[in-house]
């Protein structure tokens, strides 16, 4: 609990000092963003980790597919990125390249996601086939 | 079971000093950059304030190539 205080702490400071430096100075205060943004997530991912390793120890237990798990994480680490760089371009004041990376984003989820529905219509095919 | 290898996600370290740092950074442009315009030299108000950019990317460059390497090892992307 301490790591998530002194984070906390270490954000709002952040904020303050990014009041004191966006006035003149937009440039560095995204700079800034960036950067407080890119060490919280650091910090986040270390608690991340347990949680993924469970994750996989559910799938292990219940003897899921592992690979149409690891389209799920994938997506779930591209959707986390993408969410953070298209609300570093909303603060920088220019939402177009923000949207044009959601979309990029949503593309590279689907693709990425096309193994899974194939996978759907073959067992769809298997179970209407022997209806 | 899928096994992950051990040691590769160490960073409980908020690195507050980097963040004072660019702040500082700045703020020593945007003073600079004032002091430069009122007094006509326009030219170099922009280049220091390119240069503090400069600077202050080099920093948080670094840190950007590390999170996307830790998110592609922890999402297995």
């Amino acid at each position: 609990m301490d790591v998530f205080l002194k984070v906390v702490a270490g954000v709002l400071t952040a904020v303050i000092l990014w009041l004191c430096v966006n006035k003149d100075n937009k440039g560095t205060s995204v700079l800034l963003t960036l950067a407080v943004c890119t060490m919280v997530i650091s910090v986040s991912a270390v608690f991340l980790r347990p949680i993924i390793d469970f994750i996989y120890k559910i799938q292990f237990l219940g003897d899921l597919d592992e690979d149409l798990l690891a389209v799920v994480l994938k997506v779930v680490g591209i959707g986390l990125l993408t969410e953070i760089s298209v609300m570093i371009c909303k603060d920088a004041g220019n939402e177009t390249m923000g949207k044009s990376l959601q979309i990029l984003s949503s593309a590279v989820v689907i693709w990425m996601s096309i193994p899974v529905f194939e996978r759907l219509l073959t067992l769809l095919d298997n179970i209407l086939g022997t209806i | 079971m899928r096994r992950r290898g051990a040691g590769d996600l160490v960073c409980l370290n908020m690195e507050i000093d980097l963040i004072f740092k660019i702040a500082a950074i700045g703020i020593i442009v945007s003073i600079l950059n004032q002091v430069l315009s009122r007094s006509g030299r326009e030219e170099q108000a922009t280049m220091t304030t390119l240069t503090g950019l400069v600077v202050v990317l080099m920093m948080v460059a670094q840190k950007i190539f590390d999170l996307f390497e830790l998110v592609k090892r922890l999402f297995d992307l």
